[in-house]
């Protein structure tokens, strides 16, 4: 028996040793991760469970194919058999179940096909974007010459123009799309006829106000360099297409770096006719972070791929990392990984193309370097999720809840298994649940509907208790009012407080008292200054949750407090320098006073808005913006009037003064910089100096 | 007064720079200047070097090697394999040349210039081919020889000592009679090519131990071929590998080996195994063979990274001094039902019996339960972030829980992580040897302890290793080791999406030198809060180096002494009758642990790899109790549910009671997998359908374990029983019949 076994191993060992597919351990070696939204203001990377295992590995160079030199481009047919193009001219096909079937190599009548970029099946064609030959050849699948399609004819195609083909593809109705290397002008569009009617889905470059100055200036006066800089800002060219079952056209430019301008938008899903983008432009399809770190600063999507489900299956070769959306861009999983560097299952060293099988349930990955294809197969937990949240996505959600609740015992990191836990509840009127929820996933969507219904069985459940309430409380001031004018009672005796709480009512009258009578308190206008400071800060962590984006690990009180007490400081000192040297009568403390009480309103209207924020729904967000507004400039002419009273200027002055005192703010945040590096310098030197004085 | 103040700071600075100035002369290393003037003394023939019972052991005079020639068959194994095929001839019927790798009995790394100028590490070989790589010196010893090789053109002299001993051969080199003039060697490998295979020959592997162990394809693959390499006892932290691209399963066994048909060797590295980087090299079609071999780093680096004007690039840092020692490994030759790795899993587990003072024991633990207490998360006071300790578990829930499951589970260990004052995140060392505020109190955990000590074993875990600031008698400063380069070595986590370092969370490394005082702290500690258990999860699974002393040779140094620090600290744990819980440990950790947990069920995966096997559990299985990786963190449960089974560990759960979403921004990455509500009724059931062949595997050990084909093995244990698992999500055929997709069959024994 012992034996056996022995002789069985060796004969299994030695079919291992030529066998092309290995099945291994799933165990990825990199995170798999995803990413939530709507905390704080980045998007944050969160560990996830995997959804996809590493099934088997094939080594293309093991399937008989001699002087294989390097996977370019991948594409499948209906039967999804592999079609996988070698650099050196030549394709080598695979059955379903990987096996191999056949090589197509020179194709009879045509020169080499070498270092072609781009294959694409379709209805009994394969189609080989000849790249450095500028042409795609169309072959039956024997390998036998159809068609050859060339750079056509036309007026709309720049004399200039190189035509690099690398991506091809065809919709329904026969018209062809081409994506051609280094092109900004979008994908070449071929009528079913071969005519070519145009260019289809370019990028835009978004414009601002100083890049229109500038272009016009490098118009008017161009030179070399000027020209350079012009061509940086051309819109980005695309890297690959694909049409989904409905038709839509999917495109991704590839480059993602530092720059703001490509870092949305990067896959787009156009529509067949006017090519606009029905995607949200402005997800980012890569990671957040782009970071320089061996020399990489940047990312690269390079493949996309999309399913009759909608879900999008993107590859990013410079990580070499895969990433899944669904069709209203909410990340499912990022996995893979290696970077140049990735020896181990389920890494890469150079991805460079992905196809998905079986509606996405199999996912292959092609490696340039080793000429591997790594194939990752769909865990049951995956298969849950895409199918939830395909139901979820399209409204059945009576169908999803269990399936949630299963996967939150699964993977309690998964955002989106909360956000459909909150629309089933919300499906099943059971508000209070959705709430809960939806503030767990960060689902304000939801969590807004959610709540709207909360807010109206509250107010219709309570309306009269809440009707009396307020009639007693109107009616209390009202009566309030009129029995203290009347009898002339005076309820707060300081008269500095008096003063304060009253600035708002009669800003002229009491900043002229402050300034002839001295009834100003500097103790009260630090109060002020330090009640502004927590009204902003609370705005913040104590607003409601549809209208805060507070995440505690990014926000900043320092900024906070230098953007609202730090700027009302800067203003004060700037004031009093610039007006001292211009004949203001105001002194210091003056300056202090008319400017914290003018905070008032501020100060009120952050109350009133962390008040409302939490019983407001966003399209009601309107009134939250009115009342900032209205705060502002109430703050503001209280200012104006506080200016003119304590340093007695003519409103051409006090204009003059203030766009001084502005300017003075700039010089002095200036020197707090320099100030600031230069501590910084100093506080690097001290620990430099004591890390050498340590190892000694 | 100011003249005063001023004067003692310049004295302060005179008197440092005067301290800076000195101490660096006072050393002298041992090596000697390489020697120029002595002859070439070699015998001309193969000559009999030693003999005993069973084999001879003979100089090879073609390649400068030896060769082991077995008595009765005439089997032999050599430091060089023999040429595999006809000799080659190119167009113009000149003799093509072989690669002169191959026929290399030693490689050596060098730098090329001053060692802390960050220079190019080069590497030359000794090989019978080229000829003129230098002299050698031939010197008889007790049944064996010392044979000194001289590289004339880099000035260096390696003394190598292969001495036949009963069933071996022990191969070494003695780091102190190395010879080097300008140019400093940097590592040496000894027999590249003694455990080789030819490319493409039937019935053969190679054996590395990455992970669970591993078995690799020699199959042709180009002219680089596949290359793996990893540190025994895992990467050196102290190098600062600037972008760790993917996670390792690392190295925890100091062994390798190789089966060629009917024949095999296996090797373990006796000597030094802290320091060595395991090198194999697989279907390279320029040396036509397969490899895997030691390279003993004898001045390990810290990596440096420059960074200037957008542009990076890494150089290492090499300390002046060679670490001083003898460096071995003992090479066994395999025949007939032992030239595989179920024979080298034997022999391996008697060399740690007779050497290492490995035990027998009957005490299996079917489970294993770690909680998370805590981890550290940022809150804000009017805006001004804090960070807190969020219980993720506290005691009075973990009591409940260990109820809950002990009354289902017979045997039953449980580890408390996190459960000090900075949760599962770096703070001070052991977490501060107290239980962290908002985790629960000493008296709940007594009172835990007092429930289900009998019953259940409970370990408290200290993290010895990182710590990210001073407390509890451990300096921030002081007590952390230092990188070649003489700064502080500063580890980071790694960031969960592009896998960088997070700059904000530095953390540092406990000096060796320390850990007995950190042990000492822990069992205070411990038996303040009358556990008798102690889980020392880092100090069982990492290493590093230290190169705080600049003068030392022996300690620390490319992680030299590493092992035996750690060795001495457990010591130190077992005289004061406490148990020691270990996690993925290293060889020198699993000797002296009651249990390891996490124990590798799968290797490092890389490309040459055919298949993982489980030769860690074959070796400890019957010796030490082990339970696998956590289940509910495994990418596919089931399979690591499998990886139990065929090594006969037992199940591994990590868990804690609450979930919150403040949780998200955490680092320790498995939170969301591990929340008990979630994951108790798998747990039970699990353990329900396992609970009868634990039974009939407790303390049983593995005499063999097959691979039937790929994804379905085999293991059999020594009372019989023996079990077939099907890792393919299609079903398998077996001797014991079919076994459904990821599912298992155990025959034999009382099953």
């Amino acid at each position: 028996m012992k034996k056996a076994l022995g002789r069985l191993f060796a004969v299994i060992l030695a079919i291992c040793l030529v066998a092309s597919v290995t099945v291994v351990s799933a165990v990825p070696p990199t995170d798999t991760y995803t990413y939530w939204t709507n905390v704080g203001t980045q998007r944050k990377a969160v560990y996830g469970k995997a959804m996809y295992d590493v099934d088997k590995v094939i080594d293309v160079t093991k399937l008989g194919v001699e002087r294989l030199t390097q996977i370019t481009a991948m594409c499948k047919d209906n039967e999804e058999n592999i079609y996988i193009l070698d650099a050196n001219s030549r394709i080598v096909v695979l059955d379903k179940d990987y096996n191999f079937v056949k090589e197509i190599g020179l194709i009879s009548g045509t020169t080499s096909y070498r270092n072609a970029k781009g294959i694409y099946y379709n209805d009994g064609v394969i189609y080989i974007c000849n790249t450095e030959g500028a042409n795609i050849y169309m072959i039956d699948v024997d390998g036998n010459l159809i068609d050859t399609i060339t750079l056509p004819e036309s007026n709309l195609i720049p004399d200039d123009f190189l035509f690099k083909p690398i991506k091809i593809t065809r919709d329904a109705n026969g018209y062809m799309y081409v994506v051609s290397e280094g092109c900004y002008y979008g994908s070449l569009l071929y009528a079913p006829d071969r005519t070519f009617l145009g260019f289809y889905g370019s990028n835009t470059v978004n414009a601002t106000i100083a890049s229109v100055f500038t272009n016009i200036s490098n118009r008017l006066f161009p030179n070399a360099e000027k020209h350079a800089n012009q061509i940086k800002k051309l819109p980005f060219s695309l890297v690959d297409i694909t049409i989904d079952n409905e038709g839509f056209v999917y495109t991704c430019n590839g480059f993602t770096d530092y720059s703001t301008a490509s870092r949305n938008a990067q896959i787009r899903r156009l529509s067949p006719g006017s090519g606009t983008n029905i995607l949200n432009s402005k997800v980012n399809f890569t990671d957040t972070k782009i970071i320089w770190i061996k020399n990489f600063s940047k990312q690269d999507l390079r493949d996309i791929e999309v399913d009759d489900n909608g879900f999008i299956y993107a590859l990013e070769s410079m990580f070499d990392k895969v990433f899944i959306y669904d069709d209203q861009c909410r990340i499912l999983n990022v996995f893979g990984g290696g970077m140049g560097a990735g020896n181990q299952v389920g890494t890469f060293t150079n991805s460079c193309a992905l196809v998905i099988k079986q509606n996405g349930d199999e996912i292959l990955v092609a490696d340039s370097d080793n000429n591997y294809i790594t194939v990752f197969t769909i865990n049951d937990y995956g298969k849950q999720v895409k199918e939830l949240d395909y139901l979820t996505l399209n409204g059945e959600y009576d169908k999803v809840k269990e399936g949630w609740e299963d996967v939150l015992k699964q993977d309690a990191n998964s955002q989106l298994a909360y956000s459909g836990l909150a629309n089933a509840y919300l499906e099943l009127e059971d508000y209070e649940s959705a709430l809960k929820y939806a503030k767990l996933g960060y689902d304000k969507d939801t969590y807004a509907v959610a709540f709207e219904y909360v807010r109206k069985d509250f107010i219709s459940d309570n309306f009269t208790w809440l009707f009396v309430i307020i009639v007693v409380v109107v009616l209390g001031a009202i009566a309030f009012m009129f029995i203290t004018n009347k009898k002339k009672i005076v309820l707060i005796k300081n008269k500095s407080l008096n003063l304060m709480l009253t600035t708002m009512i009669h800003p002229s009258n009491n900043f002229t008292d402050i300034k002839e009578k001295g009834l100003g308190s500097i103790g009260l206008s630090l109060l002020l200054l330090v009640l502004y400071y927590s009204v902003t800060v609370l705005k913040t962590i104590a607003g409601g949750f549809l209208f805060s984006n507070y995440d505690p690990t990014t926000f900043n009180s320092i900024i906070v407090l230098v953007r609202s007490a730090g700027l009302v400081v800067l203003w004060i000192v700037a004031n009093w320098l610039v007006c001292t040297l211009l004949g203001g009568k105001g002194k210091l403390k003056e300056i202090i006073i008319v400017t914290c009480y003018s905070l008032l309103p501020l100060i009120l209207e952050g109350i009133l808005y962390i008040v409302l924020s939490n019983m407001l729904l966003p399209v009601e967000a309107g009134f939250l913006s009115i009342m900032t507004t209205i705060s502002l400039i109430y703050g503001a002419m209280m200012l104006i009037i506080g200016m003119l009273k304590i340093h007695d200027f003519s409103m051409g002055k006090f204009l003059w003064t203030t766009l001084l005192s502005i300017l003075g703010m700039a010089i002095i945040i200036f020197l707090l910089i320099m100030l600031i590096i230069l501590v910084q310098q100093f506080g690097a030197f001290v620990i430099t100096l004591i890390t050498e004085i340590s190892t000694i | 007064m100011k003249k005063r103040i001023l004067s003692i700071i310049v004295c302060i600075f005179l008197l440092l720079s005067l301290v800076a100035c000195g101490g660096e002369g006072d050393f002298t290393p041992s090596q000697k200047p390489f020697d120029k003037d002595v002859k070439s003394s070699v015998p001309s023939t193969d000559e009999e070097i030693a003999k005993n019972d069973k084999y001879t052991l003979q100089y090879d005079s073609a390649t400068g090697g030896i060769k082991i020639v077995e008595n009765a068959t005439g089997a032999s194994w050599g430091t060089c394999p023999t040429p595999e095929g006809e000799q080659q001839f190119d167009a113009m019927g000149m003799p093509i040349r072989r690669h002169g790798f191959p026929q290399s009995v030693l490689e050596v790394g060098y730098m090329d210039k001053k060692i802390s100028g960050g220079g190019n590490q080069i590497t030359t070989t000794y090989d019978g081919i080229s000829g003129g790589a230098g002299r050698m010196v031939y010197k008889p010893i007790e049944n064996g020889v010392t044979i000194e090789y001289y590289f004339d053109l880099q000035e260096i002299m390696i003394p190598v000592n292969y001495v036949l001993c009963n069933d071996y051969v022990s191969i070494s080199v003695d780091s102190t009679k190395i010879q080097e003039n300008d140019l400093k060697v940097t590592y040496v490998s000894l027999a590249p090519f003694l455990s080789s295979i030819p490319n493409d020959s039937e019935d053969s592997y190679l054996f590395v131990p990455s992970g669970s162990g591993a078995l690799l394809s020699g199959a042709s693959y180009n002219d680089q071929g596949i290359l793996y390499s990893a540190y025994v006892y895992g990467d050196d932290l102290t190098m600062e590998e600037q972008y760790i691209s993917t996670e390792e399963n690392a190295i925890r066994l100091p062994v390798y080996g190789y089966k060629k048909g009917s024949v095999g060797g296996f090797a373990i590295i006796d000597e030094g195994a802290e320091t060595v980087l395991l090198k194999t090299t697989c279907g390279n079609t320029a040396y036509k063979f397969t490899t895997v071999y030691p390279s003993f780093q004898l001045r390990g680096y810290t990596t440096h990274l420059a960074t200037s004007f957008n542009n990076t690039r890494d150089a290492n840092i090499f300390p002046e001094n060679m670490i001083e020692g003898e460096f071995s490994i003992r090479f066994y030759p395999l025949q007939g039902d032992n030239a595989n790795y179920s024979g080298m899993a034997n022999i391996y587990r008697d060399y740690l019996v007779s050497e290492c003072g490995l035990t027998e024991t009957k005490n299996d633990k079917a489970m294993s339960v770690s909680f998370i207490g805590g981890t550290q998360i940022t809150k804000s006071f009017l805006g001004v972030p804090y960070k807190t300790l969020f219980a993720t578990t506290t005691v009075e829930q973990a009591n409940t829980m260990i109820s809950e499951i002990s009354e289902s589970v017979d045997s039953l260990a449980v580890k408390f992580k996190g459960f000090g004052v900075c949760g599962v995140d770096n703070g001070s060392i052991g977490g501060g040897f107290k239980i962290g505020g908002n985790i629960g109190s000493a008296s709940q955990l007594k009172k835990l302890v007092s429930t289900h000590a009998e019953k259940v074993d409970l370990y408290m875990d200290y993290e010895l290793v990182k710590f990210a600031s001073s407390g509890s008698g451990f300096k921030y400063f002081r007590d952390a080791v230092m990188n070649s380069g003489s700064i502080k070595s500063e580890q980071y986590i790694i960031d969960k999406a592009l896998r960088n370092n997070d700059e904000n969370l530095k953390y540092r490394l406990l000096r060796p030198i320390r850990f007995s005082d950190a042990v000492s702290k822990a069992l205070d500690a411990n038996s303040k809060l009358t556990l008798n258990g102690v889980s020392i999860e880092s100090l069982s699974s990492l290493s590093y180096s230290d190169y705080s002393d600049i003068n030392s040779t022996v300690d620390y140094n490319s992680k030299h002494g590493f092992d035996i620090a750690v060795s001495n600290a457990l010591k130190q744990v077992k005289e004061s009758n406490q148990k020691i819980m270990a996690n993925n440990a290293n060889a020198y950790a699993a000797v002296s642990a009651d249990i390891i947990e996490n124990a590798p069920i799968v290797s490092d995966r890389g490309y040459a790899f055919m298949d993982s096997v489980p030769f860690y559990a074959m070796v400890f299985k019957g010796y030490v109790p082990m339970t696998t990786e956590p289940i509910n963190t495994a990418v596919t449960p089931q399979k690591a549910v499998l990886g139990a089974v065929e090594g006969g560990l037992g199940l591994n759960y990590t868990l804690i009671s609450q979930w919150d979403n403040s949780l998200i921004n955490a680092y320790y990455p498995y939170f969301n997998t591990t929340v008990y509500s979630n994951v108790k009724d798998d747990m039970l059931s699990t353990y329900g359908e396992l609970a009868d062949y634990y039974e009939s595997i407790n303390g049983a050990k593995i005499t063999s374990n097959t691979v039937i084909s790929s994804g379905v093995h085999c293991t059999t244990f020594d009372n019989g029983v023996t079990v077939y698992v099907n890792y393919n999500s299609d079903p398998a055929q077996t001797p014991a019949g079919e076994v459904a997709a990821l599912d298992y069959i155990v025959t034999g024994g009382a099953a």
